[in-house]
């Protein structure tokens, strides 16, 4: 069977194929658009999935998709109403784009690849998220937690999961409703940070770490535990239905103080903030980012232990856009009464292509749990030929007046290359670039699915180099200094790398959790070290991607440690880059040091400039 | 092809609409930074066609300008902006179809940089002092070597003088169309917005009270988590 | 059954999914939104028919 899974119009559109029970390709659309996070209807994602299986769309048996835009209209609609007399322009742009789009997506998606609408189906936007849990999980039976912002009328789901006569069966416990929803709270006060909602929770998070919970008491009254253990959110703070007069009312920035202009500067720094600097102001937002983080955190917890009073299981499913904040996801690992926890590499929007297609294939044709399990690694494969080719003609004199601001390169430098033929050589040379301070950007084989770089389109540098950390921030992803690093780090020295219990190491291949880094191995991690010590590691097993593993494992030969610092191989506000020509485009524009494709190695021949 | 009804469009533009309103002048800078970045996308696209390292070399330096131009928007926004940039987001379309001769994509984009930079030339002028005007001023500088580069690169790409002139001339009607398409969209749209108010205010006073009834309740209890068809 | 969409599907959804967006107003207790809705529904897609008409398409807010 083949079906095709197609995710769009909020965020994140993917596409995802699936033959007889297994991925075959997956990627989000923002890939091959250059436009992060894009909503439009994944005509590339598309064409790429089928390409890669040499199918056409006539050749599916069905296409999925993630939402039932019915409800969600209802829901949008009623919202609108809700806020009469206020709402008078949300309504307007709202049934502008349902009516002229969105409310007709499953003929859009019959249009765009030429399928009779009844080869097309569609489930709740919360349901493919706990499909979407399920399915990758490997496990006979699992309770499910979905917490999201908003799907059609839920925010927050539980279910159960289990594998009846070779077939998945995902029942629904209860949904709490919108507008109780704890993404949306975390979304508003990202955007009252100065921050971008929808894309930079992850400030928000790591501001968190310099911040004191002082105003979660106030904070717990706002987003408030119920007596049956659930959650209400306190509409008096919030705008979710009058969106356009901002993410929060007075009433917030009465309790909370003024909410930050993006350019006030935050002067943290994730490898300790110079005394002196922190103003009072910058200070109560670091409180309120942190008050909002830890309640954040206990309401989540307290739907766990519901779900467990209902569903009491070992093993946790947990998707949706919340399960995307690390933080709160150890909590979640260290607190909660279960015992396994599978989060789904993209457990966002982008990733319920695929396991909404995983889903319908083994409900129609059945299937077993560990089949259907999938690597994040479905997107597209390099052709390094393409870019090596062009080296010779690239002439980086040309380009000295379009480097990124602040970067500074020899005039006269040489573009130089070599292929390797022999892996082990590859790596070795790699390795030695590492050690010496070099960044160096790496991109091999196919591309992962989901907003985490894990070795085939990540930049790299070795991990215990605080400034040149600090200079890949400043000069390569002109990132924040209070946004700290990840690192990627074998599974045979995680253990003594992670501060966590050994059973738990296999959870961590997808950097989804922020765990504690043991004290001995502090100084060696200290660039990819948050404030308060943890880091988001990626524990890499060979067989989960043996070309990064090994180059890990010859930087360990050399370091002591097979760990890197590694983050997204993308320029700040795009997406991670997808072809060499990308790359390369990013290499020469950046203060990035060499590149490697594959088994070619390019660098900056500064030396003879 | 800029009409010097264009060129006074572009002063009364200057001069009333955005005149002493940042919101508006950076809500022109996204404008912009989105057509640089659709144009590197193209030439991405493009590139992926052309078998000539040589050629592809040149169009990558091209892909780096004109980056740096986005860019260069960016950090003009933030001198009016007041919310952190966002990126405006079109849904791609490639210019032709694939069994089309890569040259024609590049008779769009030199289309394009022609009235790029005539009118980021003019708004350069007609604009006070400030981050846009110098913003521009450097860009224009730029894409003025763009229209020759890739008029040069139509001929190496082996379009003949004729067949080029004749792209051209298609790709000026398919632009106007599309202007056309863009005007009549922002007359219904304003349409839309009138109707639909009307309408908002008829109803929503019927309907709120159910609607507010509605979002109290604290849980979805209709069970909508099946498969469904059409 | 063909895969393939036909000519006339554009003309098949439209009633179907408005009976859907009926039916799901229904389910979550808001019976009272319908005729609202169909109100909605008749507009867009009075619209729709309008604009098959090419050069006005510009002038019509586009449904598809």
């Amino acid at each position: 069977m083949k079906v095709l899974g197609v995710s769009y119009g909020y965020h994140d559109a993917s596409a995802c194929l699936v033959v007889d029970g297994r991925v075959i390709a997956a990627a989000a659309e923002e890939r091959f658009t250059r436009q992060k996070h894009d909503s439009n209807f994944p005509t590339y994602a598309v064409e790429y999935c089928l390409k890669e299986a040499g199918l056409t769309s006539g050749d599916l048996d069905q296409a999925i998709f993630n939402e039932d835009p019915h409800a969600k209209f209802s829901r949008v609609l009623c919202s609108s109403m809700a806020a009469f007399p206020d709402s008078r322009r949300e309504f307007v742009e709202s049934m502008k784009a349902w009516l002229g789009r969105k409310l007709w997506a499953v003929n859009t998606i019959s249009a765009r690849l030429d399928l009779a609408p009844e080869k097309i189906t569609y489930l709740g936007h919360h349901y493919s998220h706990a499909v979407q849990a399920f399915m990758g999980s490997g496990f006979d039976e699992s309770a499910i937690l979905i917490v999201d912002a908003v799907g059609d009328w839920a925010c927050s789901a539980l279910y159960t999961g289990k594998w009846v006569d070779g077939k998945p069966r995902v029942d629904r416990l209860l949904e709490v409703s919108f507008p109780n929803s704890l993404g949306l709270v975390y979304s508003a006060v990202t955007a009252y940070l100065g921050f971008s909602p929808n894309d930079s929770e992850c400030s928000t998070m790591a501001l968190a770490a310099f911040g004191t919970p002082r105003f979660a008491p106030r904070m717990r009254e706002i987003i408030k535990e119920t007596e049956d253990g659930l959650y209400e959110v306190d509409q008096a703070y919030f705008n979710f239905t009058k969106f356009f007069r901002g993410p929060v009312t007075e009433k917030f920035l009465e309790e909370f103080g003024p909410a930050r202009s993006y350019k006030d500067n935050l002067p943290f720094d994730c490898f300790g903030t110079p005394a002196g600097v922190v103003s009072k102001d910058a200070q109560r937002l670091a409180d309120v980012a942190a008050s909002t983080q830890l309640v954040l955190e206990e309401r989540v917890l307290g739907l766990c232990r519901k779900l467990h009073g209902m569903a009491p299981s070992v093993n946790l499913c947990f998707a949706g856009g919340v399960s995307l904040n690390c933080v709160s996801n150890y909590r979640v690992l260290k607190d909660s009464p279960f015992k396994k926890i599978y989060i789904p590499p993209d457990p966002g929007d982008g990733g319920t292509s695929v396991g909404t297609a995983l889903y319908y294939d083994a409900a129609e044709a059945g299937g077993v749990p560990g089949r259907s399990e999938y690597s994040p690694y479905q997107g597209v494969e390099l052709d390094e030929l393409d870019a090596v080719k062009l080296v010779d003609f690239i002439k980086p004199e040309h380009f000295h007046g379009y480097l990124k601001q602040g970067v500074e390169l020899p005039k006269g430098s040489k573009w130089r290359f070599k292929t390797f033929s022999d892996r082990k050589e590859l790596y070795a040379a790699v390795a030695d670039r590492l050690m010496a301070g070099q960044i160096v950007g790496c991109m091999q084989g196919r591309s992962e699915l989901g907003p985490r770089a894990l070795g085939n389109r990540s930049i790299l540098i070795r991990p215990d180099d605080q400034k040149l950390a600090t200079r890949l921030s400043k000069h390569v992803k002109e990132r924040a200094s209070l946004r700290p690093y990840a690192f990627s780090v074998t599974e045979k020295d995680a253990q003594a790398t992670l501060a966590i219990d050994p059973e738990h190491l296999r959870m961590n291949r997808w950097m989804q959790f922020a765990v504690p880094v043991e004290e001995s191995a502090k100084a060696r991690l200290a660039g990819a070290l948050h404030i308060d010590g943890t880091s988001r590691p990626q524990v890499c097993y060979v067989d989960d991607n043996p070309a990064y593993h090994a180059l890990l494992t010859a930087f360990g030969e050399r370091f002591g440690i097979g760990a890197l610092l590694n983050t997204s191989f993308n320029p700040s506000g795009y997406p991670m880059v997808t072809t060499p020509v990308e790359a390369m485009v990013m290499f020469a524009r950046t203060d990035m040091d060499a590149l490697l494709l594959n088994t070619t190695v390019i660098w900056k021949d500064v030396e003879h400039a | 092809m800029i009409t010097s009804i264009e060129r006074l469009k572009i002063r009364l533009a200057v001069s009333v609409e955005l005149s002493g309103k940042p919101a508006k002048v950076s809500e022109v800078i996204r404008g912009f930074q989105a057509t640089e970045a659709d144009g590197v996308w193209h030439l991405y696209r493009g590139m992926k066609q052309i078998a000539d390292p040589k050629e592809r070399a040149i169009i990558f330096g091209h892909c780096l300008e004109e980056e740096s131009h986005a860019d260069a928007f960016v950090r003009a926004y933030k001198h009016y902006g007041g919310r952190v940039f966002t990126p405006t987001h079109y849904e791609r379309k490639a210019l032709y179809a694939g069994d089309e001769p890569i040259w024609k994509t590049f008779a769009f984009v030199h289309v394009g940089e022609v009235d790029a930079t005539q009118r980021f030339r003019i708004l350069s002028q007609e604009l006070p002092a400030g981050a846009l005007k110098d913003c521009l001023s450097n860009v224009v500088s730029d894409e003025e070597g763009h229209v020759d580069l890739t008029y040069e690169m139509l001929k190496r790409l082996g379009a003949t003088d004729s067949a080029i002139r004749s792209e051209v001339r298609w790709v000026r009607a398919r632009r106007l169309w599309e202007r056309w398409l863009r005007t009549g969209k922002r007359l219904i749209d304003n349409l839309a917005n009138i109707s639909l108010s009307i309408v908002y205010y008829v109803f929503g006073a019927l309907l709120f009270s159910a609607a507010r009834r509605r979002l109290a309740r604290g849980f979805v209890t209709y069970d909508n988590n099946k498969m469904k068809h059409l | 059954m063909s895969n393939t969409r036909k000519w006339y599907t554009g003309l098949v959804v439209i009633p179907r999914t408005a009976l859907r967006t009926a039916g799901a107003f229904n389910n979550q207790g808001l019976g009272r939104f319908v005729p609202f809705v169909f109100v909605l529904l008749l507009g867009s897609a009075v619209l729709w028919i309008i604009n098959t008409i090419a050069p006005l398409a510009p002038f019509i807010y586009s449904l598809f």
